[in-house]
């Protein structure tokens, strides 16, 4: 991995760790690339990381998915409620992905609210991180 | 004072949204780029949803 992606790396897990401190609320979060491939993450060791993320790049794909079948190639939010808690998703300006999880407990829109005062420091990283400025 | 006036707003925000209800848990809800709202049967996100949530409360 190069330099410039390992502190980029750096910086997108310092933003969502952030997030997690702002919105105790936040179970999990995470930064998905356009392909589903993990870039960031918040989940501590032991959790299987590996499985994490093809759960969650599944779930993205069918969020995609649903998006295509109503004539739009992405979306901007999204919003899973099941049993155990909600999967939040916000669609990045590359392609990216944005996710977090919560408590079943949680407010929903108070952490949808963080994520987006997020959102911009995200992109910008990943703006770099993409140019090759790092 | 302009960042007063932000800082209000974002304050009165954030109490809305603290006291606002919740979504219902087995809902979808997805909006696209063109600003439309869909709600797709839960049925085909429930298994994978439940899955990453439950990975995710390991990292409690």
């Amino acid at each position: 991995m190069a330099e410039g992606s390992v502190s980029s790396t750096r910086e997108l897990e310092r933003v969502l760790e952030d997030l997690r401190a702002l919105s105790g609320e936040v179970t999990t979060a995470a930064v998905l690339s356009k392909d589903g491939e993990l870039w960031a993450s918040t989940p501590p060791p032991g959790v299987d990381r590996e499985r994490y993320t093809a759960m969650l790049a599944a779930l993205v794909e069918r969020v995609v998915r649903a998006a295509r079948e109503n004539g739009e190639s992405r979306f901007v939010q999204a919003r899973i409620g099941e049993e155990g808690g909600y999967i939040l998703l916000l669609g990045l300006e590359g392609g990216e992905t944005f996710a977090a999880t919560t408590g079943l407990d949680a407010r929903v829109g108070l952490v949808l609210y963080d994520m987006r005062n997020v959102r911009r420091e995200l992109e910008r990283i990943l703006g770099f991180r993409e140019g090759g400025r790092l | 004072m302009a960042g007063a006036g932000l800082a209000l707003r974002n304050y009165l925000l954030r109490n809305y949204l603290e006291n606002s209800a919740g979504p219902k848990k087995g809902d979808v809800q997805i909006v696209l780029e063109n600003g439309s709202t869909i709600e797709p049967d839960p049925e085909e996100f429930a298994d994978i949803a439940r899955q990453v949530l439950q990975i995710s409360v390991q990292a409690r």
